[in-house]
Protein backbone atom coordinates (compact mmCIF):
# COMPACT_ATOMS: atom_id res chain seq x y z
CA UNK A 1 0.00 0.00 0.00
CA UNK A 2 0.69 3.75 -0.90
CA UNK A 3 -0.64 6.84 0.57
CA UNK A 4 -0.14 10.13 -0.56
CA UNK A 5 -1.88 12.81 1.54
CA UNK A 6 -2.01 16.66 0.76
CA UNK A 7 0.79 16.42 -1.46
CA UNK A 8 1.90 20.01 -2.99
CA UNK A 9 4.60 20.67 -5.42
CA UNK A 10 5.85 23.77 -6.83
CA UNK A 11 8.76 24.47 -9.31
CA UNK A 12 9.34 28.51 -8.10
CA UNK A 13 6.01 30.23 -9.01
CA UNK A 14 4.43 27.41 -10.63
CA UNK A 15 2.65 24.82 -8.73
CA UNK A 16 2.51 21.56 -10.69
CA UNK A 17 0.48 19.14 -7.85
CA UNK A 18 -1.91 21.08 -5.41
CA UNK A 19 -3.66 18.79 -2.64
CA UNK A 20 -3.03 15.40 -4.22
CA UNK A 21 -4.34 12.37 -1.96
CA UNK A 22 -4.98 8.85 -2.97
CA UNK A 23 -4.03 5.37 -1.47
CA UNK A 24 -2.86 2.69 -3.85
CA UNK A 25 -3.23 -1.02 -2.44
CA UNK A 26 -1.38 -4.20 -2.86
CA UNK A 27 -2.62 -6.66 -5.88
CA UNK A 28 -4.37 -3.96 -7.92
CA UNK A 29 -3.22 -1.88 -10.77
CA UNK A 30 -3.77 2.02 -10.93
CA UNK A 31 -3.94 4.31 -14.20
CA UNK A 32 -2.82 8.21 -13.60
CA UNK A 33 -3.93 9.70 -16.92
CA UNK A 34 -3.54 13.47 -18.19
CA UNK A 35 -2.85 15.79 -20.64
CA UNK A 36 1.24 16.35 -21.41
CA UNK A 37 2.23 18.61 -18.60
CA UNK A 38 -0.26 17.73 -16.13
CA UNK A 39 2.45 16.63 -13.87
CA UNK A 40 2.35 12.84 -14.20
CA UNK A 41 5.64 12.43 -14.23
CA UNK A 42 6.45 14.92 -11.43
CA UNK A 43 4.07 12.67 -9.16
CA UNK A 44 6.15 9.96 -10.13
CA UNK A 45 9.20 11.75 -8.88
CA UNK A 46 7.74 12.44 -6.05
CA UNK A 47 6.46 9.03 -5.08
CA UNK A 48 10.09 8.19 -5.58
CA UNK A 49 11.43 10.91 -3.08
CA UNK A 50 13.56 12.04 -6.44
CA UNK A 51 11.86 15.17 -5.74
CA UNK A 52 11.17 17.45 -2.49
CA UNK A 53 7.68 18.08 -1.89
CA UNK A 54 4.65 19.20 1.24
CA UNK A 55 2.71 16.75 2.34
CA UNK A 56 3.12 13.11 3.08
CA UNK A 57 3.62 9.92 1.34
CA UNK A 58 3.70 6.65 2.78
CA UNK A 59 4.09 2.75 2.09
CA UNK A 60 3.80 0.06 4.46
CA UNK A 61 7.27 -0.94 3.41
CA UNK A 62 9.58 1.21 4.49
CA UNK A 63 11.67 3.18 2.61
CA UNK A 64 9.73 3.45 0.11
CA UNK A 65 11.77 3.82 -2.99
CA UNK A 66 14.09 0.90 -1.50
CA UNK A 67 10.94 -1.35 -2.42
CA UNK A 68 10.13 0.33 -5.73
CA UNK A 69 10.91 -0.14 -9.28
CA UNK A 70 11.02 2.99 -11.43
CA UNK A 71 10.40 2.65 -15.00
CA UNK A 72 11.30 6.48 -16.57
CA UNK A 73 9.58 7.89 -19.73
CA UNK A 74 12.62 7.68 -21.21
CA UNK A 75 15.62 5.21 -19.72
CA UNK A 76 19.33 6.63 -19.49
CA UNK A 77 22.19 4.26 -20.24
CA UNK A 78 25.67 4.79 -20.35
CA UNK A 79 27.66 4.26 -23.61
CA UNK A 80 29.70 1.05 -23.32
CA UNK A 81 26.95 -0.76 -21.14
CA UNK A 82 25.34 -3.88 -21.97
CA UNK A 83 21.65 -5.05 -21.49
CA UNK A 84 22.81 -7.97 -19.10
CA UNK A 85 25.32 -5.39 -17.41
CA UNK A 86 22.13 -3.06 -16.93
CA UNK A 87 20.35 -5.84 -15.39
CA UNK A 88 23.50 -6.51 -12.86
CA UNK A 89 23.75 -2.84 -12.08
CA UNK A 90 19.78 -2.74 -11.14
CA UNK A 91 20.08 -6.21 -9.11
CA UNK A 92 23.28 -5.24 -7.28
CA UNK A 93 22.28 -2.03 -6.22
CA UNK A 94 19.17 -3.08 -4.48
CA UNK A 95 21.50 -6.01 -2.98
CA UNK A 96 19.48 -9.02 -4.93
CA UNK A 97 21.04 -11.96 -6.43
CA UNK A 98 20.25 -11.58 -10.03
CA UNK A 99 17.81 -13.82 -11.86
CA UNK A 100 19.29 -16.03 -14.67
CA UNK A 101 18.94 -13.55 -17.04
CA UNK A 102 18.93 -15.40 -19.63
CA UNK A 103 15.65 -17.68 -19.41
CA UNK A 104 14.00 -14.19 -17.93
CA UNK A 105 15.06 -12.72 -21.38
CA UNK A 106 10.99 -12.67 -22.35
CA UNK A 107 11.97 -9.84 -24.94
CA UNK A 108 14.75 -11.90 -26.59
CA UNK A 109 16.79 -8.58 -26.50
CA UNK A 110 20.62 -8.98 -27.54
CA UNK A 111 21.71 -8.82 -24.01
CA UNK A 112 25.92 -8.80 -24.78
CA UNK A 113 25.17 -5.70 -27.34
CA UNK A 114 25.60 -2.35 -25.63
CA UNK A 115 22.14 -1.13 -24.63
CA UNK A 116 22.79 2.70 -26.51
CA UNK A 117 22.18 0.98 -29.59
CA UNK A 118 19.15 -0.46 -28.86
CA UNK A 119 15.74 1.02 -30.09
CA UNK A 120 13.79 3.09 -28.27
CA UNK A 121 11.25 0.08 -27.77
CA UNK A 122 13.85 -2.11 -26.92
CA UNK A 123 15.32 0.23 -24.26
CA UNK A 124 11.74 0.65 -22.85
CA UNK A 125 12.00 -3.80 -23.11
CA UNK A 126 15.51 -3.53 -21.42
CA UNK A 127 14.13 -1.07 -18.29
CA UNK A 128 11.49 -3.11 -17.60
CA UNK A 129 13.28 -6.51 -17.07
CA UNK A 130 15.73 -4.70 -15.09
CA UNK A 131 13.01 -3.84 -12.35
CA UNK A 132 11.14 -6.57 -12.99
CA UNK A 133 14.49 -8.43 -12.09
CA UNK A 134 14.72 -6.60 -8.82
CA UNK A 135 11.91 -8.35 -7.66
CA UNK A 136 10.27 -5.09 -6.30
CA UNK A 137 6.99 -4.88 -4.41
CA UNK A 138 5.58 -1.37 -5.95
CA UNK A 139 6.00 -0.39 -9.37
CA UNK A 140 5.93 2.66 -11.31
CA UNK A 141 5.77 2.47 -14.81
CA UNK A 142 5.98 5.91 -16.79
CA UNK A 143 4.78 5.12 -20.47
CA UNK A 144 5.55 1.47 -20.28
CA UNK A 145 3.96 0.73 -24.02
CA UNK A 146 5.97 3.87 -25.48
CA UNK A 147 7.39 2.55 -28.46
CA UNK A 148 6.97 -1.37 -27.84
CA UNK A 149 5.81 -3.11 -30.66
CA UNK A 150 2.45 -5.00 -30.81
CA UNK A 151 3.79 -8.10 -29.24
CA UNK A 152 5.57 -6.47 -26.91
CA UNK A 153 2.58 -4.61 -25.64
CA UNK A 154 0.77 -7.95 -25.29
CA UNK A 155 3.83 -9.09 -23.33
CA UNK A 156 3.78 -6.25 -21.23
CA UNK A 157 -0.63 -6.17 -20.35
CA UNK A 158 0.41 -9.64 -19.57
CA UNK A 159 3.31 -8.98 -17.32
CA UNK A 160 1.32 -6.11 -15.61
CA UNK A 161 -1.79 -8.42 -14.73
CA UNK A 162 0.66 -10.60 -13.83
CA UNK A 163 2.16 -8.37 -10.90
CA UNK A 164 -1.53 -8.03 -9.85
CA UNK A 165 -1.61 -11.54 -9.52
CA UNK A 166 1.57 -11.59 -7.50
CA UNK A 167 -0.43 -9.27 -5.10
CA UNK A 168 2.62 -6.12 -6.33
CA UNK A 169 1.15 -2.13 -5.90
CA UNK A 170 0.93 -1.28 -9.58
CA UNK A 171 1.06 2.62 -10.82
CA UNK A 172 1.20 3.11 -14.58
CA UNK A 173 0.58 5.98 -16.83
CA UNK A 174 0.24 5.84 -20.41
CA UNK A 175 -1.72 8.07 -23.74
CA UNK A 176 -3.05 5.05 -25.39
CA UNK A 177 -6.44 4.43 -23.25
CA UNK A 178 -6.84 1.07 -24.34
CA UNK A 179 -3.33 -0.07 -22.39
CA UNK A 180 -4.78 1.36 -19.71
CA UNK A 181 -8.34 -0.22 -19.48
CA UNK A 182 -6.73 -3.64 -20.31
CA UNK A 183 -4.74 -3.44 -17.10
CA UNK A 184 -5.55 -0.83 -14.75
CA UNK A 185 -8.56 -1.65 -11.67
CA UNK A 186 -8.89 2.52 -11.52
CA UNK A 187 -7.68 5.48 -13.12
CA UNK A 188 -6.92 8.74 -12.15
CA UNK A 189 -7.30 11.74 -13.89
CA UNK A 190 -4.75 14.39 -12.88
CA UNK A 191 -6.21 17.33 -14.22
CA UNK A 192 -4.96 21.42 -12.64
CA UNK A 193 -2.80 19.86 -10.64
CA UNK A 194 -4.95 17.43 -8.59
CA UNK A 195 -6.67 14.10 -9.15
CA UNK A 196 -9.92 15.78 -10.33
CA UNK A 197 -11.68 12.25 -11.06
CA UNK A 198 -11.30 8.83 -10.37
CA UNK A 199 -12.74 5.95 -11.94
CA UNK A 200 -13.22 2.24 -10.88
CA UNK A 201 -13.12 -0.23 -14.11
CA UNK A 202 -16.73 -0.79 -14.82
CA UNK A 203 -16.99 2.95 -15.67
CA UNK A 204 -14.04 3.16 -18.19
CA UNK A 205 -16.22 3.26 -21.16
CA UNK A 206 -18.18 5.95 -19.84
CA UNK A 207 -14.29 8.04 -18.74
CA UNK A 208 -13.36 7.13 -22.13
CA UNK A 209 -16.14 8.77 -23.94
CA UNK A 210 -16.21 11.39 -21.16
CA UNK A 211 -12.29 11.97 -22.89
CA UNK A 212 -13.10 12.03 -26.57
CA UNK A 213 -16.38 14.84 -25.91
CA UNK A 214 -14.53 17.14 -23.72
CA UNK A 215 -11.41 17.15 -26.47
CA UNK A 216 -14.45 17.95 -28.73
CA UNK A 217 -12.74 15.40 -31.05
CA UNK A 218 -15.65 14.99 -33.96
CA UNK A 219 -15.23 18.98 -33.99
CA UNK A 220 -11.81 18.57 -34.80
CA UNK A 221 -11.25 16.06 -36.66
CA UNK A 222 -13.69 17.29 -39.34
CA UNK A 223 -12.37 20.43 -39.41
CA UNK A 224 -9.25 19.40 -40.01
CA UNK A 225 -10.30 17.17 -42.84
CA UNK A 226 -11.99 20.47 -44.18
CA UNK A 227 -9.24 22.51 -44.33
CA UNK A 228 -6.93 19.27 -45.37
CA UNK A 229 -8.49 17.99 -48.77
CA UNK B 1 33.58 27.68 -39.77
CA UNK B 2 34.79 30.98 -37.61
CA UNK B 3 31.24 31.57 -36.69
CA UNK B 4 31.57 27.72 -35.39
CA UNK B 5 34.90 27.90 -33.60
CA UNK B 6 34.44 31.43 -32.19
CA UNK B 7 31.19 29.53 -30.80
CA UNK B 8 33.12 27.29 -29.52
CA UNK B 9 35.51 29.16 -27.54
CA UNK B 10 32.45 31.09 -26.04
CA UNK B 11 30.65 28.16 -24.85
CA UNK B 12 34.18 27.31 -23.49
CA UNK B 13 34.04 30.89 -21.80
CA UNK B 14 30.50 29.71 -20.23
CA UNK B 15 31.57 26.96 -18.96
CA UNK B 16 34.35 27.89 -17.27
CA UNK B 17 31.53 30.93 -15.63
CA UNK B 18 29.87 27.86 -14.61
CA UNK B 19 32.82 26.36 -12.62
CA UNK B 20 32.72 30.16 -10.61
CA UNK B 21 35.62 31.21 -12.74
CA UNK B 22 36.22 34.47 -14.67
CA UNK B 23 37.37 34.18 -17.98
CA UNK B 24 40.13 36.41 -17.75
CA UNK B 25 41.73 34.58 -14.69
CA UNK B 26 40.66 30.88 -16.33
CA UNK B 27 42.66 31.48 -19.14
CA UNK B 28 45.78 32.50 -17.45
CA UNK B 29 45.45 29.87 -14.96
CA UNK B 30 45.05 27.51 -17.57
CA UNK B 31 48.25 28.02 -19.40
CA UNK B 32 50.21 28.57 -16.26
CA UNK B 33 49.22 25.03 -15.38
CA UNK B 34 50.09 23.55 -18.69
CA UNK B 35 53.32 24.69 -18.45
CA UNK B 36 53.92 23.62 -14.85
CA UNK B 37 52.92 20.57 -15.73
CA UNK B 38 54.87 20.70 -19.15
CA UNK B 39 58.62 21.57 -16.90
CA UNK B 40 57.22 18.64 -14.67
CA UNK B 41 57.20 16.13 -17.37
CA UNK B 42 60.41 17.20 -18.83
CA UNK B 43 62.21 17.17 -15.18
CA UNK B 44 60.46 13.83 -14.30
CA UNK B 45 60.65 11.73 -18.07
CA UNK B 46 63.70 13.55 -19.35
CA UNK B 47 64.56 11.96 -22.84
CA UNK B 48 60.80 10.29 -23.05
CA UNK B 49 58.81 13.58 -22.25
CA UNK B 50 58.22 14.35 -26.12
CA UNK B 51 56.91 11.18 -26.58
CA UNK B 52 54.36 11.91 -23.77
CA UNK B 53 53.76 15.56 -24.83
CA UNK B 54 52.64 13.61 -28.04
CA UNK B 55 50.67 10.95 -26.63
CA UNK B 56 48.62 13.73 -24.00
CA UNK B 57 48.10 16.06 -26.97
CA UNK B 58 46.20 12.81 -29.12
CA UNK B 59 44.46 11.85 -25.90
CA UNK B 60 43.28 15.12 -25.95
CA UNK B 61 42.14 15.00 -29.68
CA UNK B 62 40.72 11.75 -29.44
CA UNK B 63 38.03 13.28 -26.98
CA UNK B 64 36.49 15.50 -30.12
CA UNK B 65 36.17 12.25 -32.27
CA UNK B 66 33.16 10.56 -31.18
CA UNK B 67 30.34 9.33 -33.54
CA UNK B 68 27.88 11.83 -32.68
CA UNK B 69 29.76 15.08 -32.85
CA UNK B 70 31.21 13.49 -36.38
CA UNK B 71 27.48 13.12 -37.49
CA UNK B 72 26.41 17.11 -36.36
CA UNK B 73 29.41 18.58 -38.13
CA UNK B 74 28.70 16.54 -41.18
CA UNK B 75 25.29 17.65 -41.37
CA UNK B 76 25.97 21.24 -41.07
CA UNK B 77 29.65 21.64 -42.93
CA UNK B 78 29.37 18.64 -45.44
CA UNK B 79 32.02 16.21 -46.07
CA UNK B 80 34.80 18.77 -46.63
CA UNK B 81 33.68 21.48 -44.38
CA UNK B 82 34.30 18.77 -41.49
CA UNK B 83 37.17 17.34 -42.21
CA UNK B 84 38.26 21.35 -42.28
CA UNK B 85 36.87 21.70 -38.88
CA UNK B 86 38.02 19.39 -37.62
CA UNK B 87 41.77 19.85 -39.07
CA UNK B 88 41.14 23.69 -38.01
CA UNK B 89 39.88 21.76 -34.19
CA UNK B 90 43.03 19.32 -34.21
CA UNK B 91 45.68 21.81 -34.75
CA UNK B 92 44.28 24.49 -32.30
CA UNK B 93 44.31 21.70 -29.49
CA UNK B 94 47.44 21.16 -31.17
CA UNK B 95 49.06 24.51 -30.46
CA UNK B 96 50.47 24.46 -26.94
CA UNK B 97 52.28 20.92 -27.53
CA UNK B 98 53.49 21.95 -30.66
CA UNK B 99 55.16 25.44 -28.86
CA UNK B 100 56.43 23.16 -25.82
CA UNK B 101 57.71 20.94 -28.38
CA UNK B 102 59.52 23.75 -30.29
CA UNK B 103 60.83 25.99 -27.64
CA UNK B 104 62.05 22.67 -25.99
CA UNK B 105 63.96 21.88 -29.59
CA UNK B 106 62.44 18.46 -30.34
CA UNK B 107 61.17 19.47 -33.84
CA UNK B 108 61.00 15.65 -35.14
CA UNK B 109 58.40 15.64 -32.85
CA UNK B 110 56.55 19.02 -33.58
CA UNK B 111 56.78 17.40 -37.49
CA UNK B 112 55.12 13.70 -36.23
CA UNK B 113 52.33 16.28 -33.70
CA UNK B 114 51.43 18.56 -36.54
CA UNK B 115 51.12 15.51 -38.97
CA UNK B 116 49.03 13.32 -36.35
CA UNK B 117 46.82 16.37 -35.51
CA UNK B 118 45.68 16.28 -39.14
CA UNK B 119 45.68 12.23 -39.80
CA UNK B 120 43.50 12.13 -36.72
CA UNK B 121 40.97 14.26 -38.36
CA UNK B 122 40.85 12.35 -41.39
CA UNK B 123 40.75 8.84 -40.50
CA UNK B 124 39.65 8.93 -36.88
CA UNK B 125 35.69 10.15 -37.33
CA UNK B 126 33.62 7.32 -35.43
CA UNK B 127 34.42 5.10 -32.57
CA UNK B 128 33.31 1.57 -32.64
CA UNK B 129 30.32 1.05 -31.26
CA UNK B 130 29.10 -2.49 -32.83
CA UNK B 131 32.13 -4.54 -30.97
CA UNK B 132 31.75 -5.09 -27.57
CA UNK B 133 34.99 -5.15 -25.93
CA UNK B 134 35.62 -7.96 -22.93
CA UNK B 135 35.87 -6.29 -19.84
CA UNK B 136 36.74 -8.13 -16.63
CA UNK B 137 34.58 -5.65 -14.67
CA UNK B 138 31.53 -6.58 -16.37
CA UNK B 139 29.91 -8.56 -12.39
CA UNK B 140 29.94 -5.00 -10.76
CA UNK B 141 29.14 -2.52 -13.31
CA UNK B 142 29.16 0.68 -14.14
CA UNK B 143 32.06 2.71 -13.68
CA UNK B 144 35.03 0.37 -14.38
CA UNK B 145 33.41 -1.09 -17.10
CA UNK B 146 32.00 1.58 -19.41
CA UNK B 147 35.26 3.05 -18.37
CA UNK B 148 37.61 0.41 -19.49
CA UNK B 149 35.98 -0.01 -22.53
CA UNK B 150 35.99 3.75 -23.09
CA UNK B 151 39.87 4.24 -22.95
CA UNK B 152 40.81 0.63 -23.78
CA UNK B 153 43.53 1.81 -26.21
CA UNK B 154 44.69 4.47 -23.73
CA UNK B 155 45.26 1.40 -21.10
CA UNK B 156 47.22 -0.26 -23.86
CA UNK B 157 49.56 2.77 -24.83
CA UNK B 158 49.98 2.88 -20.93
CA UNK B 159 51.05 -0.93 -20.69
CA UNK B 160 53.22 -0.04 -23.59
CA UNK B 161 55.03 2.35 -21.84
CA UNK B 162 55.61 0.28 -19.07
CA UNK B 163 56.96 -2.81 -21.34
CA UNK B 164 59.74 0.18 -22.95
CA UNK B 165 60.38 1.12 -20.13
CA UNK B 166 61.28 -2.19 -18.14
CA UNK B 167 63.22 -2.76 -21.66
CA UNK B 168 65.45 -0.08 -22.23
CA UNK B 169 66.07 0.22 -17.75
CA UNK B 170 63.78 3.11 -17.34
CA UNK B 171 62.75 3.00 -13.98
CA UNK B 172 60.98 6.28 -13.66
CA UNK B 173 59.27 6.27 -17.01
CA UNK B 174 57.77 2.78 -15.61
CA UNK B 175 56.68 4.71 -12.95
CA UNK B 176 55.22 7.17 -14.98
CA UNK B 177 53.12 4.79 -16.67
CA UNK B 178 51.44 3.70 -13.40
CA UNK B 179 50.82 7.16 -12.37
CA UNK B 180 48.97 7.18 -16.10
CA UNK B 181 46.54 4.42 -15.29
CA UNK B 182 46.00 5.79 -12.41
CA UNK B 183 44.89 8.95 -14.18
CA UNK B 184 42.85 6.91 -16.22
CA UNK B 185 41.18 5.12 -13.98
CA UNK B 186 40.30 8.71 -12.21
CA UNK B 187 38.58 9.96 -15.51
CA UNK B 188 35.60 7.34 -15.04
CA UNK B 189 34.49 9.33 -12.03
CA UNK B 190 34.64 12.85 -14.01
CA UNK B 191 30.92 13.38 -14.96
CA UNK B 192 28.13 12.55 -12.62
CA UNK B 193 25.94 10.15 -13.39
CA UNK B 194 22.23 11.07 -13.61
CA UNK B 195 20.23 10.91 -10.31
CA UNK B 196 18.39 7.56 -11.25
CA UNK B 197 21.57 5.72 -10.65
CA UNK B 198 22.21 6.68 -7.30
CA UNK B 199 18.61 6.41 -6.73
CA UNK B 200 18.38 3.05 -7.24
CA UNK B 201 20.57 1.84 -3.90
CA UNK B 202 18.79 0.37 -1.54
CA UNK B 203 21.98 1.35 1.15
CA UNK B 204 23.05 4.27 3.46
CA UNK B 205 25.41 7.01 1.81
CA UNK B 206 28.45 6.10 3.47
CA UNK B 207 27.39 2.64 2.94
CA UNK B 208 26.93 3.74 -0.94
CA UNK B 209 30.33 5.58 -0.82
CA UNK B 210 32.39 2.94 0.77
CA UNK B 211 30.95 0.39 -2.05
CA UNK B 212 31.94 2.75 -4.59
CA UNK B 213 35.50 3.55 -2.69
CA UNK B 214 36.53 0.36 -2.49
CA UNK B 215 35.58 -0.58 -6.03
CA UNK B 216 37.70 2.15 -7.42
CA UNK B 217 40.68 1.04 -4.91
CA UNK B 218 40.58 -2.08 -6.13
CA UNK B 219 39.79 -2.10 -9.51
CA UNK B 220 41.91 0.64 -10.00
CA UNK B 221 44.59 -1.31 -8.10
CA UNK B 222 44.08 -4.26 -10.36
CA UNK B 223 44.14 -1.80 -13.55
CA UNK B 224 47.98 -0.96 -12.55
CA UNK B 225 49.10 -4.46 -11.45
CA UNK B 226 50.12 -5.85 -15.00
CA UNK B 227 52.54 -2.99 -14.96
CA UNK B 228 53.20 -3.06 -11.24
CA UNK B 229 54.06 -6.98 -11.88
CA UNK B 230 56.59 -6.49 -15.03
CA UNK B 231 58.42 -3.19 -12.96
CA UNK B 232 58.92 -5.87 -9.87
CA UNK B 233 60.40 -8.35 -12.36
CA UNK B 234 62.45 -5.63 -13.82
CA UNK B 235 63.63 -3.71 -11.45
CA UNK B 236 63.22 -6.27 -8.19
CA UNK B 237 65.71 -4.75 -6.13
CA UNK B 238 64.10 -1.49 -5.92
CA UNK B 239 60.41 -3.16 -5.01
CA UNK B 240 59.53 -0.59 -2.55
CA UNK B 241 59.52 2.36 -4.96
CA UNK B 242 56.99 0.52 -7.11
CA UNK B 243 54.82 -0.44 -4.36
CA UNK B 244 54.64 3.07 -2.99
CA UNK B 245 53.41 4.43 -6.53
CA UNK B 246 51.59 1.46 -6.52
CA UNK B 247 49.43 2.28 -3.50
CA UNK B 248 49.62 6.64 -4.26
CA UNK B 249 47.96 5.90 -7.85
CA UNK B 250 44.71 4.70 -5.88
CA UNK B 251 44.24 7.79 -4.19
CA UNK B 252 43.59 10.41 -6.95
CA UNK B 253 40.85 8.06 -8.29
CA UNK B 254 39.48 7.76 -4.28
CA UNK B 255 39.39 11.31 -4.30
CA UNK B 256 37.67 11.38 -7.58
CA UNK B 257 34.49 9.33 -6.08
CA UNK B 258 34.19 11.39 -3.05
CA UNK B 259 34.75 14.87 -4.83
CA UNK B 260 31.90 13.78 -7.51
CA UNK B 261 29.66 12.86 -5.21
CA UNK B 262 29.73 15.98 -2.57
CA UNK B 263 28.66 18.30 -5.40
CA UNK B 264 26.51 15.80 -6.81
CA UNK B 265 24.02 16.11 -9.37
CA UNK B 266 25.96 18.79 -10.49
CA UNK B 267 29.79 18.66 -12.22
CA UNK B 268 32.85 19.36 -9.75
CA UNK B 269 33.79 23.35 -9.60
CA UNK B 270 37.43 25.19 -10.19
CA UNK B 271 38.34 24.28 -6.34
CA UNK B 272 37.44 21.04 -6.62
CA UNK B 273 39.34 20.74 -9.86
CA UNK B 274 42.56 22.06 -8.36
CA UNK B 275 42.25 19.62 -5.21
CA UNK B 276 41.70 16.94 -7.73
CA UNK B 277 45.36 18.21 -9.41
CA UNK B 278 47.07 18.91 -6.14
CA UNK B 279 46.52 15.27 -4.90
CA UNK B 280 47.57 13.84 -8.38
CA UNK B 281 51.00 16.43 -7.93
CA UNK B 282 51.00 15.45 -4.28
CA UNK B 283 48.91 12.35 -3.16
CA UNK B 284 49.47 12.43 0.12
CA UNK B 285 46.64 15.78 0.05
CA UNK B 286 44.70 12.62 -0.47
CA UNK B 287 44.25 12.16 2.89
CA UNK B 288 42.92 15.24 3.66
CA UNK B 289 40.78 15.40 0.67
CA UNK B 290 38.90 12.39 0.96
CA UNK B 291 37.37 12.37 5.01
CA UNK B 292 36.91 16.36 4.24
CA UNK B 293 34.47 15.41 0.83
CA UNK B 294 33.31 12.60 2.45
CA UNK B 295 31.61 13.81 5.19
CA UNK B 296 30.42 16.13 2.59
CA UNK B 297 29.25 13.59 -0.07
CA UNK B 298 27.23 11.59 3.02
CA UNK B 299 25.58 14.84 3.46
CA UNK B 300 24.57 15.35 -0.36
CA UNK B 301 23.19 11.88 -0.78
CA UNK B 302 21.15 12.02 1.87
CA UNK B 303 18.83 13.82 -0.55
CA UNK B 304 19.14 10.11 -2.73
CA UNK B 305 19.97 7.88 0.10
CA UNK B 306 17.92 6.89 2.87
CA UNK B 307 20.16 7.08 5.81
Amino acid sequence: MIRIEGLHKSFGNHEVLRDVNAEFSSGKIYGIIGENGAGKTTLFRCIAGLEKFDGEIVADLSPLKNHLGFLMTDPFFFPYITGREYIRLLCNARGKKCPDIDSANIFNLPLDKYAVNYSTGMKKKLALMAVLAQDNDYYILDEPFNGIDINGSIIVTEIINRLRDLNKTVILSSHIFSTMSDTCDQIFMLRDGHFAESVDKEDFKKLEDNLKQSAELQEKVEALLRHSF
Amino acid sequence: MGDYLKLQFVMLSRRMRHWGLNPFVGYPLAVLLFVGVCKLTFDRAGEYAPYIIVIVCVMFQMMLCDKDRADFLLSIFGDKGKIKVRIAENLIVALPFVITLGITGHFVFLGCTIILSVAMALIVSRQNLSFVIPTPFSKRPFEFSTGFRRTFGYFLLAYALTAIAASVGNQNLGLFSMGVIGLLTLTFYAKPEPEYYVWIYAKTPSAFLWTKLLTAAKNTFLMIAPSAVLLLVAFGSDFRLVLIVWILALLPTMCGVVIKYATFPDEAGVVEAFLLLGSIMFPPLALVIIPYYYMRSVNQLKRYLND
